[in-house]
């Protein structure tokens, strides 16, 4: 079958795009769509603006799980992580000074060498609207852990991020901690150049991310 | 947030095998995509096996995206949308009963608009608004929740023929006003 009408062409790419064919109607169309590039552009182009739809839904960051079990799928053992999102685990340093785009950080971390040899772990901490902003993993082996940005960050001389650990809302945020078996949560807030003058956060938090032990 | 290049280039270096880039493109995109995912099939459990899948989807044929053809956004949407319209279709009788009641919950402009974000798209929310409320009605009934004409019908008890040309229409209208 040939489709040669080019406002039936169009109108059959709409309605593949937006989802009303169906059935055998939707399997013809797509077997044209196979050895007709043309078609295919026509499809590309509805696709491009009626997509523009999905941007209603506001974002939700998925359940943790779903990337272990995808990147289980997926990528190889021995390039894996070991597993994410650890027990048991200690790091210290915090203050992170972020650079334009995204830019790998490697801070040194004591990690508590009687501990058990904890799992690495890795927290997205995401800004308000959850989209993700920082991506933090530890590799305990080499006693690492590794910042990194997910977006732009721009500072003036004058402005530091910090990286909070935040065990509870009723217990103050602290820079040094081993992370509690009930969970916690990261923050970075900005603050003045060189790191908060308090030792408790003293400007905005901008992120936070939740680390589950 | 994230730019079109990003995507690009980490879909790009997906279909060179880089795993780090995956994990990338993940922790970016999965936010917009889960979302729409749950929206469209309205079940945190049904949602999670399709991004899942879609992910797996994107890995494997990352080689065949195409920046010529379309953004990086756009072949991934398409791709969660596909599985998500399947997914859809294969309703078992248990849950069709619980969709039908949910449905009518959908079928009024407030809940439509009350759980969407109109305010960073504005030129998206113009075109919207000039459909007419059927043809808005049944375009995102059928976009967001996979109703087919047949459904849709039922559902506005509207001939189907009348639903037909509300969704034709509106998505002429809709593609020129967006284009614009």
């Amino acid at each position: 079958m040939r489709l040669r009408d080019p406002v039936l062409r169009s109108a059959l790419a709409g309605e593949y795009v937006a989802g009303t064919l169906i059935g055998t109607a939707r399997k013809r169309f797509e077997r044209l769509l196979a050895n007709d590039p043309l078609l295919r552009g026509e499809v590309e182009s509805w696709q491009t603006q009626l997509y523009q739809l999905v941007d209603l839904p506001p974002p939700q960051t998925p359940p943790v799980e779903i990337w272990e079990k995808l990147s289980s799928r997926i990528i190889p053992r021995e390039v894996r992580p070991k597993g994410l999102w650890g027990n048991l685990f200690f790091w210290r340093s915090a203050s992170v000074l972020a650079c334009a785009f995204s830019v790998l950080l490697l801070i040194g971390v004591e990690v508590d060498r009687r501990a058990l040899v904890p799992t690495d772990y890795q927290v997205i901490v995401a800004d308000a609207e959850q989209h993700p902003a920082w991506l933090i993993s530890t590799t305990f082996k080499r006693g690492k852990l590794a910042v990194q940005t997910l977006l732009d960050q721009h500072l003036s001389t004058e402005e530091s991020f910090e990286l909070w650990l935040i065990v509870s809302s009723d217990t103050p945020p602290i820079s040094l901690v081993l992370i509690p078996e009930n969970g916690a949560a990261l923050a970075v807030s900005l603050e003045p150049a060189g790191g908060s003058p308090t030792g408790l956060p003293t400007g905005a938090v901008l992120y936070q991310g939740v680390v589950r032990p | 947030m994230t730019s079109r290049d990003d995507l690009t280039v980490l879909l790009n270096a997906c279909a060179r095998d880089d795993h780090a880039a995956f994990e990338k493109l993940y922790i970016l995109a999965s936010p917009k995509l889960f979302a729409i995912c749950k929206y469209m099939l309205r079940r945190e459990d049904a949602a999670e096996d399709v991004l899942q899948e879609a992910f797996i989807r994107i890995w494997r044929n990352a080689r065949t995206f195409d920046q010529r053809r379309a953004s990086a956004m756009t072949w991934m949407t398409a791709i969660i949308r596909h599985r998500a319209l399947d997914r859809l279709r294969r309703k078992t009788p248990e849950i069709t009963l619980d969709e039908d009641y949910e449905l009518s919950a959908l079928m009024n402009d407030e809940t439509i608009d009350s759980a969407l974000d109109w305010s960073h798209n504005k030129i998206l929310a113009a075109c919207i608004e000039t459909l007419s409320d059927e043809q808005k009605m049944a375009i995102m009934l059928a976009f967001f929740h996979g109703l087919t004409h047949q459904e849709l019908g039922v559902q506005l008890e509207t001939p189907i023929g009348t639903v037909k040309s509300w969704i034709r229409r509106g998505l002429d209208r809709l593609k020129r006003c967006l284009e614009t």
